[in-house]
């Protein structure tokens, strides 16, 4: 069911993780853009893109995506990562939180968090508008 | 009703050009108002005197809009006169393809 709320909602599935395409790049360009004009934005992550918020990227010449999902989670851009790709992945380090429905992790950023596939089909149903990036 | 075609990948490594191409052309045949955003690699899809040129100056033709983002232009070393006529490379694309998303289309295809 929608939020009973005025301000539209964005959410956003990726697919790819960094570094590899321009499709992250894309993705935090459209959340910015989006939360920049009052929306509300998500962030779902999947399959390789649940390694965009990993913490302690150093690159050598492209812009650092860690950097700018920090900077998007402060301005209230939401970050959930599907818990199985996550875990293939080796980010899940224990059993899921009952209270919140996430799974830990120190590898994350603040403000990403690991969870459930259902949790995207929420947000499906609470957004105005899905869009899919990557492959 | 109005539909948006966001593309991402290049018309050489991805059929995803000929399924937009056929999708946008029957759509817009049918009366639906279509806009196409490209963005990354996409932006060649907009490129002059390739063999997908013909479709995609038909569908411009018949009034869908395509709009270029600029920077990948610039990234790839195209020139806007190397893009097809009528193309749209404007300076807010972001602002106009949120806006296009989130106030003015019923439906969002991405490619």
């Amino acid at each position: 069911m929608k939020e009973m709320s005025t301000t539209k909602t964005l959410t956003i599935y990726l697919l790819t993780g960094p570094y590899t395409s321009q499709c992250t790049d894309i993705a935090l360009d459209i959340a910015e853009k989006a939360l920049n004009k009052g929306y509300k934005a998500n962030l779902f992550l999947y399959m390789d893109a649940v390694h965009v918020p990993k913490k302690g990227q150093k690159t050598l010449r492209f812009p650092k995506v860690e950097e700018r999902l920090r900077k998007l989670i402060s301005i209230g851009l939401r970050v959930k990562a599907c818990v199985r790709c996550a875990s293939a992945r080796g980010y899940v380090e224990g059993e899921q939180d009952k209270e919140t429905g996430t799974f830990p992790t120190t590898q994350y950023v603040n403000g990403a968090s690991i969870t459930s596939i259902y949790d995207f089909s929420d947000w499906i149903k609470e957004s105005d508008k899905v869009i899919t990036l990557g492959e | 009703m109005r539909v948006v075609f966001i593309l991402t990948k290049s018309p050489q490594n991805s059929g995803n050009t000929k399924i937009c191409l056929k999708n946008a052309l029957l759509a817009r045949s049918q009366g639906y108002d279509i806009g196409i955003y490209l963005l990354g690699d996409a932006v060649f899809f907009a490129k002059n005197q390739q063999n997908i040129a013909n479709d995609l100056k038909k569908l411009l033709a018949s009034g869908c809009k395509l709009f270029v983002r600029k920077e990948d232009l610039v990234a790839r070393g195209l020139k806007e006169d190397s893009l097809i006529p009528d193309v749209s490379v404007p300076s807010d694309f972001y602002d106009l393809l949120i806006t296009d998303i989130m106030e003015k289309s019923e439906r969002v295809i991405c490619l």
